[in-house]
């Protein structure tokens, strides 16, 4: 199943985005039957199509092309199955899409972009969407793909009756044994640490009942996502990485303010300092907000998704901001080695300016015109 | 080798005032809450982990040590997000940022 380009002979058309989620056969089965109605009813051909977003470049995961490629596959199957058992009146076409993204982690908006595309150049309209569509980014403080394809995007926007409700959020999460056994095994060593060991019988024990309790309380509402054990041990690990070069940075911009503060002449230049993170999700943003703080010199103001605001106390650390260092090493630790090869925050801003100063209207599916679009909104927020 | 340890305790002790210090003196002499903030987030949160550091040598490898580290953990969890807080309610508020030239 391969993406079909240039189609366009189809009257209507109906546009699902696709995602790994518990209700998407339904979805599917829905928007199969609204297109097989729309078809009966005007007696046009009407396409319904099928698009996932997936990153090339980007390790594997929930957007590399091979798991991409069989999720679409297992839609359309579920689509073909329906319409075939429904009643076979009226000419319906299953067809798949598979948009690129520039980048990864994929942002929420360039993921709604992709999708975007794809329902302009058919000059689709009506979009279906599955009440548990999950974008496979982690949304930093986003809104939902609804919200931005009804609301932002104004497409004539359906929710799929799906038989479980929709979670509104992500705070409750499903519980599972993975959940359960990683709270119960956090508390009980955080028991343990802050019991001591004098009565090891009383402590193994009330350890455990206290842990069994938390565990019971609190597994469904302490992880956004199933915990993997590969992953944690990994992430773990890269904390263990980056936890000294944040301490190394703190003592070096310290020393350097102390000199400014005790300095007679108080040589400070302040300024606010606008750009646009290279990172997604909310724990990421909250871990490089939190260490520009922490580094002297730099203080995060404000967070609007990925805008950052930061006051600079003086222009070396400005510089060091702008260098990208802590970015960098935050997106070590959160997406792995090879997102360290990303353009530093200078160099973004260097080809915001290219592009602002050329036209950077011009939309195309390639890495530069992603990259345009991204400049675009970075202005708009700074004249707002 | 209790001496070793001593000293290292004096020096983190001491340096730990150094930028405790530091901090007082910022909050004493920049000119605006943001710079402000500046000197007592970061400044202070250095001279206190340093502080502890001090308080883990002393212990040795004893649960204690853990307890300090874990107050270290959430020293570096809560006091930048406790200036990010103080900076952002100025900023929603409106307030303007000192810039050089601004001398009063």
């Amino acid at each position: 199943m391969t993406t079909e380009l240039g189609s366009g002979d189809a009257d209507f058309g109906f546009l699902v985005p696709v995602s790994d989620s518990p209700t998407l056969d339904e979805t599917v089965e829905y928007a199969a039957r609204e297109a097989r109605e729309v078809a009966a009813e005007t007696d046009e051909h009407v396409d319904l199509f099928l698009v996932a977003p997936i990153t090339p470049d980007g390790p594997p995961g929930v957007t590399d092309r091979d798991d991409v490629d069989h999720l679409l596959e297992r839609a359309a199957a579920v689509a073909t199955d329906t319409l075939e058992m429904t009643d076979p009146e009226g000419s319906v076409d299953v067809r798949t899409a598979m948009p690129e993204l520039a980048r990864y982690p994929p942002n929420p908006v360039e993921y709604v972009d992709a999708i975007v595309a794809v329902a302009d150049e058919r000059e689709i309209e009506t979009v279906i969407v599955d009440p548990d569509h999950r974008m496979p980014v982690e949304t930093p403080i986003g809104r939902s793909i609804e919200t931005e394809l009804r609301d932002i995007r104004g497409f004539d926007l359906e929710m799929a009756p799906v038989e479980r409700p929709a979670r509104k959020g992500r705070l409750v999460t499903r519980g599972g044994l993975a959940q359960f056994l990683s709270v119960a095994g956090l508390s009980f060593g955080f028991y343990l640490v802050l019991g001591g060991f004098g009565d090891v019988m009383f402590d193994l024990v009330t350890g455990g009942v206290t842990a069994l309790l938390v565990a019971g309380v609190l597994s469904r509402i302490t992880f956004e996502q199933t915990p993997q054990p590969t992953r944690v041990v990994t992430t773990a690990w890269r904390w263990l990485l980056y936890v000294p070069y944040l301490l190394w940075k703190i003592v070096t911009a310290n020393v350097q303010i102390a000199y400014v503060v005790l300095h007679p002449s108080l040589p400070i230049d302040p300024t606010m300092e606008r750009f646009e993170a290279g990172v997604w999700g909310g724990t990421a943003t909250t871990t490089l907000a939190n260490s520009i703080t922490l580094t002297p010199g730099t203080l995060t103001v404000d967070v609007r998704n990925r805008e950052f605001v930061v006051h600079s106390l003086t222009s070396g650390s400005r510089e060091d901001l702008l260098d990208g260092g802590l970015e960098r090493a935050v997106r070590f630790v959160f997406y792995g080695r090879s997102a360290m090869r990303y353009p530093s925050p200078r160099e973004r801003l260097a080809v915001n300016t290219e592009a602002n100063a050329s036209d950077g209207g011009a939309e195309t599916e390639t890495g530069t015109g992603n990259a345009a679009a991204g400049d675009d909104d970075g202005t708009a927020g700074e004249s707002s | 080798m209790v001496e070793y340890g001593t000293v290292a305790v004096g020096a983190l002790v001491v340096s730990g005032l150094f930028f405790t210090f530091v901090a007082v003196v910022g909050i004493y002499r920049l000119p605006d809450l943001y710079t402000r903030t500046h000197a007592a987030s970061k400044s202070d949160t250095l001279g206190a982990l340093l502080a502890l550091a001090a308080v883990g040598v002393t212990f040795g490898v004893d649960t204690a040590t853990i307890k300090v580290a874990l107050l270290a953990l959430f020293m570096l969890i809560t006091s930048p997000t406790a200036a990010h807080a103080i900076a952002r309610a100025a900023h929603d508020q409106d307030i303007e940022p000192w810039q050089r030239g601004d001398e009063s």
